[in-house]
């Protein structure tokens, strides 16, 4: 989560910004410190004379060049951050802020949008522009080794420009208040190499083609009677009353944007008890199914969720 | 020895004069030394509050995944915390020290408007106690202090606790805007004699550029909470993108206020300085003149900054360039005068007093502040540290650097002017190390965990990420700094009572708040001294006796009468004197009737607020009848040497009408701002243009305008009339103003009723309507006004030569002309003209 570790080529360059202006910051510091004791050392200054001139270049002069110079370069390095002027063709994705969660959409050939959730899958060395909105309350997409962070504002798209320079993955979190569970909305940002993140769109896609319906058995009839409201399990299809789409939820790394590991018994802990992993979040407690109802979703998410 | 009897004797008949009852009679003090001190204690105990709320924040955050505090209680604690250290401690603070020196230090007896301060006092008190309350039960606030939309608004925060805030805080900043009149005022017409404006301590500038930048920067916030709030109350929307209101509008509305809200924090603690280092450095300040400047241009460039806090919304990168030109041009300013203080202790010989190193303490911390200011006013390192720990970090450098370090130092050396009794010191010195390692220890790591990229507001954390460690230090920072402001707390209320008794002048200052017995007398000064140069107290080294002694002006008592001197604003001339109010309980009334309003709002039983509004204008109807002479005032002696000086009563330039005048300079903020915001989400705000138009009979609008002409023209010949002694003509005047007024207020809420289909539909008939409800609350108070005159006229109180209140009346009408023109242009030409 560090900007001082930058993974991108604009992260890195407002890492050096501020390298240089911590050591600036330093040295005015150190001057301003002593001159502080040095004038209260009751060392008579002769007759008060220069001190006008002093006033005017300590006060004047040298803040106006110092903040003058950093002004250039920082407009210069901020029109470089921008998202234009890349010859390459920069990779699309939307990302729609939720009370709290992140809805990631990739927007496919032919008009279609693959929904997924906390989870973006980019390929490395190439921009990626990233649209951002909210549902609800302003959120703010950031992902610090990436670099700039931009507001999630309902009624407007703003569009960031990352870029992963090696492939890895990239903690993210929200970074404007949004309510109860503002500490609770992690996003995992995973740069592959070369096309390897299709493999992960296909995936996504795949599960799609067994359709929205939920299917026969315990389990089947359990996730549509308790969950299929706010989850779709189709990353074509967004449920009625939206939720995290639940589509390609084993590939994911965690459950609840980062409040439990996902796996067996990660799964499991969340659908028991996510009120108390994730206080305040808007899925309803499950304490009035029997434990076999749980499981029996859990084995269906496994299963489904492929 | 004769002298110094009657020195004793004068001193009894002023006191008794300028006295407050004992016992519940207190209630009714309006005093500024009593009012002043009252707002310092009543901050001070926000303070003690809001810093116990921080180290419930820091315990929590200590270590990672926490469950000391739940998120639902941490919203509100650290809500709270912002909140109560913004408005109900560092603005009344600032208040209250600057309500007890400024006549001190003018050298006058007490404020432009006693009654006033006393009335800022109550609203401060009551609307802070509501916001206390609220948080002790559970009910805070709980969406940050700048409480941004839509999180807080209604369908995302539903219930009270939204609406506690947006009414408490706006009933506190009632009292911010009156005293930010009642400074302005102050300074420019009641000083004492000679008092040039370029001899003023540099206190007053500073206070000067404050009070405007109160006055001019309030509005925008509460013009913003009361639209949230009928937005919230009745579902006008005004922030609701999805009916083509703004979120953003909001921000704007609040950084309007919220930027200039930290140079209002810093000019204060400023003025501190500049009046504590000249005394400590036992030099005159070097560079006076151009600190006035540098003051002037922090108070202009601090307006034109508030987008620095929005940099990540999504505002196009070259209009971010000028906020952030001129947020680092600001850091000029203030290099002046630091370089000001800096060469001032070159050219002198520094005492190494106590508060010197409270001063120390500021430099270093504030100058720390100033730097990471510059840092994240440049765009692109803010789009990665805004908000995250990193801001946090910075703005506690600055708000700690530039007012509470000042302020501690300000509070050992007028100490003894307030108590009569001096500090042992010692205490002091390990206050001052345990506040300075405490708050460096919590706040400097915090630059680093804010790198590491940890967002503020997270009630809890991740272990692994790198925080772990800095937040651990940041809570044991935190404690060794509350352990340090406990010591300081002890140190004051010890030697408040048991402090060997302090000599007068124990700094040998320059300054009059230093040329009366200590602890000063209620009335200050026993005759206000005629001064010579910028320094009294070193141009004039008897000054202290001959003011006892009643060798300058006002030192007689006569009529019972509380007298100071009011000024030529530029000369410092005697101009007239001002009878000044005593004590009363009005204001007590006038914030009880006021508290009755928000809090019935606030419970939404709306009968009764309007009962609570309706009974407040009764009081300020009575507060105003309670003034005025009964006959034509002739000219008093005012000095020994003889010179004669009219009284205030009725004259064209008393203070009222100078009150009238900055109130209404606030009041064409907050309509600015609303005109802004109209032109904002016609042109800016998403899902524009409206479903529907406004439709009315031209007459309407014809109606309203034209009846604030009318009211403005009959006030002007009423006001004409009376100069020429025509009591006919004026009653006319007044009657036709007073028809026009109501004429138009009806057919201002008529426009919005029978033209608009849904208030709530859309934002463009929210504005409308709040367009409309502005036009009509000022042709009503129009009416309400020419009325009052009236009466006062049919009583025999006005006449040619006592004509402040068909001034007033007329100088209200021509604004309220003014604004309803303008409104008549935001409703049917803009929408018509300007894109959507």
């Amino acid at each position: 989560m560090s900007i001082l570790e930058p993974a991108s080529r604009g992260a890195g360059a407002v890492a050096d910004i501020w390298w240089v202006m911590f050591w600036g910051a330093l040295v005015v510091l150190a001057i301003m410190i002593v001159l502080g004791l040095y004038a209260a050392s009751s060392r008579p200054w002769h007759a008060g004379k220069g001190l006008t001139a002093f006033i005017l270049v300590g006060g004047i002069a040298w803040p106006t060049l110092t903040v003058l110079a950093l002004l250039v370069y920082g407009l210069w390095l901020g029109e470089a951050l921008l998202p234009r002027g890349d010859s390459r063709e920069p990779y699309r994705i939307e990302v729609v802020g939720h009370q709290w969660w992140w809805e990631i959409r990739y927007p496919q050939e032919g008009g279609a949008t693959l929904i997924d959730a906390n989870e973006i899958h980019v390929p490395a060395g190439r921009p990626v522009d990233v649209h951002v909105t909210s549902a609800d309350v302003i959120h703010s997409f950031w992902i610090p080794r990436m670099g700039p962070k931009i507001d999630a504002v309902p009624g407007y798209t703003n569009v960031v420009r990352i870029e992963a320079d090696e492939p890895g993955t990239y903690r993210g979190q929200c970074s404007e208040f949004c309510g109860l569970q503002h500490a609770g909305m992690v996003l995992r940002l995973v740069a592959h190499e070369g096309d390897g993140h299709l493999d992960h769109l296909e995936r996504l896609g795949g599960g799609s083609a067994e359709g929205a319906d939920a299917g026969a058995g315990a389990g089947a009839a359990a996730f549509a009677e308790n969950c299929s409201a706010c989850h779709s399990l189709d990353a074509t299809q967004p449920a009625a009353d939206p939720g995290p789409s639940l589509a390609g939820l084993s590939q994911r790394a965690f459950l609840g944007a980062g409040a439990i590991a996902n796996g067996p018994e990660g799964l499991r802990t969340w659908l028991s008890s996510h009120q108390s992993l994730k206080p305040g979040n808007l899925m309803p407690t499950f304490h009035h199914l029997e434990p076999e109802t749980i499981e029996a979703i859990a084995a269906f998410l496994e299963e489904r969720g492929r | 020895m004769k002298s110094e009897t009657e020195a004793v004797e004068r001193h009894a008949r002023l006191s008794k004069v300028f006295g407050t009852p004992p016992g519940l009679g207190q209630l009714s003090a309006v005093n500024h030394t009593t009012v002043g001190l009252r707002f310092i204690v009543a901050s001070l105990f926000f303070f003690v509050v809001a810093g116990i709320l921080s180290m419930l924040i820091r315990a929590q955050l200590a270590t990672a995944t926490n469950d000391f505090i739940g998120p639902d209680i941490y919203n509100q604690i650290f809500t709270a915390h912002g909140t109560l250290m913004m408005f109900l401690f560092a603005i009344p603070l600032i208040e209250g020290f600057t309500l007890y020196l400024l006549p001190k230090l003018l050298g006058s007896r007490d404020l432009a408007f006693p009654r006033l301060s006393a009335y800022g006092f109550w609203c401060y008190l009551f609307g802070g106690s509501i916001v206390l309350l609220a948080v002790l039960l559970g009910h805070g606030p709980d969406s940050g202090w700048f409480m941004y939309t839509p999180l807080s608004s209604e369908p995302y925060s539903p219930g009270i606790r939204s609406d506690i805030w947006l009414l408490g805080i706006t009933f506190v900043e009632i009292s911010a805007i009156s005293i930010g009149v009642e400074i302005v005022v102050t300074i420019l017409k009641v000083r004492t004699a000679g008092m040039k404006l370029i001899w003023m301590p540099l206190f007053g500038w500073y206070l000067l550029v404050t009070a405007f930048m109160i006055i001019a920067g309030f509005p925008p916030l509460i013009l913003g909470s009361i639209l949230l709030e009928l937005e919230r109350a009745f579902g006008l929307p005004f922030f609701d993108p999805a009916r083509g209101g703004d979120s953003i509008l909001w921000q704007h509305l609040f950084w309007l206020f919220g930027h200039p809200e930290v140079y209002i924090i810093f000019l204060p603690g400023a003025a501190l300085i500049s009046t504590m280092v000249p005394p400590l450095a036992r030099h005159p300040i070097i560079g006076y003149t151009m600190i006035v400047a540098a003051i002037v241009a922090t108070g202009v460039i601090s307006f034109g900054l508030w987008v620095h806090h929005m940099y990540t919304v999504g505002i196009p990168h070259l209009g971010l360039a000028f906020f952030s030109a001129a947020s680092m041009l600001v850091a000029v300013p203030t290099g002046v005068q630091f370089f000001a203080w800096i060469a001032t202790l070159f050219a002198g010989r520094p005492a190494m007093k106590l508060p010197m190193l409270y001063l120390f303490g500021f430099l270093i911390v504030f100058v720390m502040g100033g730097l990471t200011g510059v840092m994240v006013a440049l765009v692109p390192f803010d789009w990665q540290v805004h908000d995250t720990h990193f801001v946090v970090a910075h703005m506690h450098y600055v708000l700690v650097g530039g007012l509470v370090f000042p302020m501690l130092a300000a509070a050992y050396y007028w100490l003894p002017h307030v108590s009569g009794r001096a500090p042992s010191g010692k205490l002091g010195v390990y206050a001052f190390w345990f506040i300075f390692i405490g708050f460096n220890l919590t706040f400097f790591i915090m630059h680093l965990t804010g790198l590491r990229g940890m967002p503020r507001r997270v009630y809890t954390y991740e272990a692994g990420l790198g925080w772990d460690i800095p937040n651990l230090v940041s809570s044991v920072g935190g404690f060794i700094l509350s352990i340090g402001f406990a010591m300081f707390l002890m140190d004051m209320l010890i030697y408040w009572r048991l402090g060997r008794l302090s000599p007068r002048n124990p700094w040998k200052a320059d300054t009059l708040d230093w040329a009366m017995p200590i602890p000063s007398p209620t009335y200050n000064f026993g005759s206000q001294p005629e001064i010579t140069g910028p320094n009294p107290l070193w141009n004039q080294p008897d000054l202290g006796r001959e003011i006892a002694a009643g060798k300058h002006y006002l030192g007689e008592v006569r009529n019972g009468w509380r007298e100071t001197l009011a000024v030529d604003v530029v000369s410092g001339r005697p101009h007239y004197i001002i009878l000044l109010p005593g004590p009363t309980y009005l204001p007590l009334i006038a914030g009880l009737t006021t508290a009755i309003f928000f809090a019935s709002f606030l419970l939404k039983v709306y009968w009764m607020a309007a009962v609570g509004a309706g009974l407040s204008l009764c009081v300020y109807l009575a507060w105003a009848w309670a003034n005025g002479a009964k006959t034509d005032p002739v000219p008093v002696a005012a000095s020994p040497k003889g010179d004669l000086l009219p009284t205030h009563t009725g004259l064209p330039q008393a203070p009222g009408w100078w009150g009238l005048v900055f109130t209404l300079v606030a009041d064409a903020h907050l309509f600015a701002s609303l005109i802004f915001g109209f032109i904002y989400l016609k042109t800016i705000a998403p899902n524009w243009p409206p479903p529907f138009v406004l439709e009315v009979s031209p007459l309407l609008p014809a109606l309203a305008i034209g009846g604030c002409l009318v009211g403005y023209l009959g006030a002007r010949a009423a006001r004409l009339a009376n100069e020429a002694g025509r009591e006919g003509m004026r009653a006319i005047g007044l009657v036709v103003s007073y028809f026009g007024g109501f004429a138009a207020a009806a057919a201002f809420v008529a426009i919005p009723w029978v033209g608009l289909e849904d208030l709530t539909a859309h934002a463009y008939a929210a504005g409308i309507a709040a367009l409309a409800g502005y036009g009509a609350l000022h042709a009503l108070v129009g009416g309400i006004i020419s009325a009052f005159v009236a009466t006062r006229c049919a009583w025999g109180y006005v006449s040619p030569v006592r004509s402040l209140e068909t001034r007033i009346a007329s100088l209200w009408w021509g604004y309220t002309a003014v604004a309803a023109v303008i409104i008549g242009i935001a409703m049917f030409i803009v929408p018509a003209v300007l894109p959507s």
